[in-house]
């Protein structure tokens, strides 16, 4: 292998790692996605580098799909940001975590949840519960109702505005 | 034990791969995680700018253990640019100011790419990313409120273990880079660096190991650009098929929420 | 012609079964007012068949077994489903589906308005059908599956009242003891079914498919003579004895059967009175070549047949219910036919003991089922109070059923010349005749002594509960309203025909010899020797003991309970009868408390020690899940940090392999 090549898996592997701390640290979702793009341009210089080495076109081929991929993954991921922002009017990624069985109260301290719009879409079953005795309009998880959950909205909500 | 010092011994003795660099990036990243950690608290870019360039400058060393001419010295500062845009991406506040760090990193890597003889990739990622970019600096201005900032701009999620998650994962990359440049470690024993005809069929012709010897594959546009519509046709054909059903996908996701709101 | 007649038989169980099904459809339907069409429809149509095979039956000897298909065919072992027409079968197939009828005319008047009606009409057929297809059933196993199937619809119509805790505890009690009796049963068909497959009979036809009845009593006597297990024979009779006696309500059997009157009284009349309680000792008479071969259990069986008759008519003469009161004589009554059964063990008088104990059984059902009929109206217009304390003097307001249960308390008591009478003279001089023996003559002496004991205290219980019922001052409960009413003319109709039969029946069969006649037909029972002749001056004693009591009872009635005084020994014999001779009591310290004990320890082993150690296993996994809840917060961050984890773990792997 070749000192070029090798330093140039290294500045591919730092822009990787750079785009990863960036996706795991950011919570704003526009942001997170620039975060993969970086990772992507990373794993790109990374297939130059080794057709560089290996002299041949094959890294550059791998390079251009992945910038087709990007391309791809820019409208997809642009078009599901907008129908998430209009969803809950906020881009924090924290607010979507409905695949999580309960709001536990760290997460709720941890994000100041802003809404202005009623939740009116179907909730998640939360897991081991019978759906046709827990009906989920009525509960949002064990115990916790949706009174409940309005005086919480109320009371965090008036604290951030 | 202060990063000075390594950084002058191992600007000595730098080997392409030395363990010297390893503890440099881990000193870089616990410098990028306590900007980290500040953040929103210290209105300091300077100091996160002096995080970016120590990161850089890490890079940079990197690369100028060897005999310098004028095309490395304009690769390694692109490399330097490029990871300096990418650190101030990482701990600048303002999402104007993060896309403006992404951007610096992304064409400084474009400038890499050209400077590695990959003209056509290089061009496609200025083009791509500048739209890209431009449509994404939209985006933030239409959704993020000028006037003040969000929590969720403001506070950053477990910043602490990102950068040590981030740090144990550059290492162990620099490390398997160290370890078979040094050969302490066989990549080609490895049965998971064997190509799968080798595994599914032991003793048939390694197909890798042919092309490596069809050297001198000219280095231009024009050989990539054959190789593409000739070889790689149907890949080509492919990844112009994804862009179709991408382009379908987001239109209906997009007009799907419009539905929803009327 | 008797082709032909032969044919219908497959008509008489499977007309109640049809008519089970389609109530049983109207039941889960819900359309109730007009379940009793099918229920009726098809007894009626059953008992016409059975009546047709009665009488062309009689003018030919021997049996027809009339085939059906094999249930079973595995192996050796082959079970035919087929049925056994001869006299003693269609004798009892007559009786059940008659009676079986006219309950069920009965029943849609007493029943209507219930809930629970077409529920009622589908049990009630069911068990007609298992009734029929055990009577008819040419195999001992196939009977021992109707057997379990009328138990079966009697432990359904004992709970009908399911709500009613005393009723559900009722049926539990009736099916569990009926229960350890058929253990005793189905070992003996066991060890029967192996028995037989070794005899030269047997052997024929399979190791374990022998077992209707023509094998098993060729394959008697060879049993009887086993030099390998001399005492084979006498082992399976006291199998086949148990399992009688438990259908059949004998000492030490006897509990269920008091306590299955909170079932409806149409059930009573039928299930409980008529016919299924009389299975056991069909049993008996089917096998009577073989239990024959076994005198100490012949002799066992007479005892335990004296013993309840005295036993149960003592516990009758204080009951205040008035269904107690019949449903400790139908014990006592019982008990008559297993002493009866057991004159058997005498030589050459097999066939005479059958042929009284069949009598009986056939005047048995009639009267007894219209004085449960009869009891039934007195509920009916009581208002369901049934405790004779409680009414009196009620001939002004039911006249009819006044009539009808003075003909079947006459009856009962052995008043001159009705069918109780005649019968119960036949099995009294059976005794008499038994006495002679030079084996087990002093047995009998003793057993005459008590039938005729039994015959007075009968004749004292049954006239002391109807003057208190139907005599004496007019006293009426509050539930029954301000004037109760006569039952309605269905309910009466069938009383009728119950009671004619219960006047002239004995009349007609006895003297004349029909009976007798008609039961040596059938097969495998042995020739009679000579006629039998009830001497006059048994009837004339017979007759004076049925008055003598019917005047005691009067006076008891008259004198009620001031006739005891406090801490004298009829007081304390009062106190004896009235708390069921302890029978219960010692059951329930006995048995039932230190089972409940037992349990109860097994439950606190379970619930604890298995339960526990089951929960802490299931714990661990609940824990890990626990453990991994954390990771699972629904943040897209901390799902790309296990991905991240993952890929430094896999490099990591491919570096350092």
């Amino acid at each position: 292998m070749s000192v070029l090549t090798h330093q140039m898996l290294l500045f591919g592997a730092t822009l990787f790692v750079i785009g990863m701390v960036g996706f795991l640290t950011r919570r704003s979702m526009i942001l997170m996605f620039l975060s993969l793009e970086m990772m992507l341009a990373g794993v790109s210089i990374n297939f130059i580098a080794f057709g560089q080495e290996h002299k041949n076109y094959q890294g550059q081929i791998m390079s251009v799909m992945i910038l087709t991929v990007a391309a791809c993954e820019a409208a997809l991921a642009l078009a599901l940001i907008v129908s998430l922002f209009r969803r809950k009017n906020t881009l924090d990624v924290c607010m979507w975590s409905e695949l999580n069985e309960t709001p536990t109260a760290p997460f709720a301290e941890k994000s100041e949840i802003i809404m202005e719009k009623e939740l009116d879409h179907p909730l998640l079953t939360p897991a081991g519960l019978d759906p046709s005795i827990h009906p989920m309009p009525m509960t949002l998880s064990d115990g916790w109702t949706k009174e409940d959950d309005k005086q919480f909205r109320s009371t965090e909500g008036s604290s951030h505005a | 034990m202060n990063p000075i010092f390594f950084a002058q011994t191992g600007l000595s003795k730098l080997g392409v791969a030395d363990w010297h660099l390893m503890a440099f990036i881990c000193i870089a990243f616990a410098a990028i995680g306590y900007f980290l950690l500040q953040y929103g608290v210290l209105r300091s870019k300077t100091w996160a700018l002096i995080g970016g360039v120590f990161m850089a400058a890490a890079v940079v060393m990197a690369g100028a253990s060897q005999k310098l001419d004028f095309e490395k010295v304009v690769l390694f500062a692109f490399c330097g640019l490029s990871v300096c845009g990418g650190t101030a991406f990482l701990v600048v506040r303002q999402p104007v100011h993060a896309a403006l760090g992404f951007a610096t990193a992304i064409l400084s890597g474009a400038g890499v790419l050209f400077m590695l003889s990959a003209h056509f990739v290089a061009a496609a990622t200025i083009i791509v990313y500048a739209g890209a970019t431009i449509i994404i600096f939209l985006f933030v201005l239409m959704f993020s409120q000028l006037t003040s900032l969000e929590t969720y701009e403001l506070k950053l999620n477990q910043p602490m273990l990102a950068t040590i998650a981030g740090g144990i994962l550059l290492s162990v990359l620099v490390y398997s880079l160290h370890a078979i440049e040094t050969g302490e470690v066989d990549i080609a024993q490895s049965s998971i660096s064997r190509p799968w005809s080798q595994i599914t069929r032991p003793g048939a012709p390694d197909s890798t190991a042919d092309l490596a010897q069809k050297s001198n594959v000219p280095r231009s546009t024009a050989g990539l650009g054959r190789s593409m519509f000739t070889e790689y046709l149907f890949t080509v054909e492919l990844a112009g098929t994804l862009l179709l059903a991408a382009t379908i996908g987001a239109i209906a996701v997009a007009q799907r929420t419009l539905e929803v709101e009327a | 012609m008797l082709e032909n007649i032969s044919n219908i038989a497959w008509l008489v169980p499977l007309a109640p079964l049809f008519g089970c099904i389609v109530c049983t459809i109207l039941a889960f339907r819900g359309d109730k007012d007009f379940a009793h069409w099918p229920a009726v429809l098809s007894l009626a149509i059953s008992a016409f068949a059975a009546l047709m095979l009665l009488f062309n039956h009689s003018s030919e000897t021997g049996m027809t077994v009339v085939e059906g298909y094999t249930w079973l065919d595995i192996g050796s072992i082959r079970l035919d489903v087929s049925l056994r027409l001869d006299s003693l079968g269609l004798t009892l197939l007559s009786v059940v589906t008659l009676v079986s009828c006219m309950v069920a005319i009965y029943s849609r008047d007493y029943m209507r308005g219930d809930p629970g009606f077409a529920r009622f009409f589908a049990c009630f057929t069911g068990f007609v059908f298992c009734m029929t297809m055990l009577v008819l059933s040419n195999n001992l196993l196939l009977m021992y599956a109707f057997w379990e199937g009328v138990g079966t619809c009697s432990y359904l119509l004992i709970g009908y009242y399911y709500r009613k805790p005393s009723a559900a505890a009722a049926a539990i009690k009736a099916f569990l003891v009926n229960r350890v009796a058929d253990c005793a049963f189905l070992l003996g068909i066991l060890i029967l079914a192996y028995a037989v497959g070794q005899t030269a009979a047997g052997h024929a036809k399979g190791v374990f498919g022998a077992l209707d009845f023509s094998t098993i009593h060729a394959a008697a006597q060879e049993i009887a003579d086993s030099k390998a297990f001399p005492d084979l024979i006498g082992w399976l009779a006291l199998c086949f004895l148990i399992g009688a006696i438990g259908k059949s309500a004998q000492f030490p059997f006897h509990v269920w059967l008091p306590d299955a009157m909170e079932g409806p009284t149409p059930v009573s009349a039928l299930i409980h009175a008529a016919t299924m309680v009389t299975a056991g000792v069909f049993l008996i008479a089917r096998m009577a070549p073989f239990m024959v071969l076994a005198p100490n259990v012949m002799v066992l069986m007479a005892w335990l047949g004296g013993i309840t008759a005295l036993g149960a008519s003592v516990m009758a003469l204080y009951q205040d219910d008035l269904k107690r009161v019949l449903a400790y004589s139908t014990a006592s009554q019982l008990g008559y036919l297993f002493v009866a059964l057991g004159c058997g063990v005498i030589d050459n008088m097999l066939t005479i003991a059958v042929m009284a104990a069949m009598f009986h059984l056939v005047t048995h059902a009639f009267f007894k089922a219209l004085l449960f009929l009869s009891a039934g109206n007195v509920m009916h217009a009581m208002g369901d109070v049934i405790d004779m304390r409680r009414f009196g003097g009620l001939k002004k307001y039911l006249p009819k059923t006044n009539i009808l249960f003075l003909i079947g308390a006459a009856t009962l008591a052995g008043f001159p010349l009705l069918a109780a009478f005649w019968s119960k003279d036949t099995i009294l001089s059976l005794l008499y005749d038994a006495r002679s023996d030079a084996d087990y003559g002093n047995h009998f002496t003793i057993l005459f002594g008590i039938g005729f004991l039994t015959a007075l205290l009968t004749a004292i219980y049954t006239s002391k509960a109807y003057f208190k019922t139907f005599w004496g001052k007019e006293k009426l409960p509050p539930e029954a309203g301000h004037h109760p009413h006569e039952a309605t003319n269905v309910m009466l109709s069938p009383m009728y025909v119950l009671a004619v039969g219960a006047v002239v029946l004995g009349a007609l069969l006895g003297p004349t010899g029909w009976i007798l006649n008609y039961i040596s037909k059938t097969p495998s029972f042995p020739e009679l020797h000579g006629p039998h002749h009830e001497p006059i001056w048994l009837l004339v004693a017979s007759s004076v003991v049925a008055i003598v009591g019917i005047s005691i009872g009067y006076g008891l009635a008259k004198a009620s309970t001031n006739l005891f005084p406090a801490n004298s020994i009829r007081a304390g014999l009062a106190d004896f009868g009235r708390n069921r001779l302890y029978i219960d009591w010692l059951y329930n310290a006995v048995i039932v408390v230190p089972l409940l004990w037992k349990s109860r320890m097994m439950s606190g082993f379970d619930s604890t020690i298995v339960d526990g150690l089951t929960m802490a296993i299931a714990k661990v996994p609940v824990g890990l899940g626990l453990m991994m809840k954390k990771f699972q917060s629904g943040l897209v961050s901390s799902y790309a940090y296990m991905t991240v984890a993952g890929i430094a773990a896999l490099a990591l792997w491919v570096i350092l392999q």
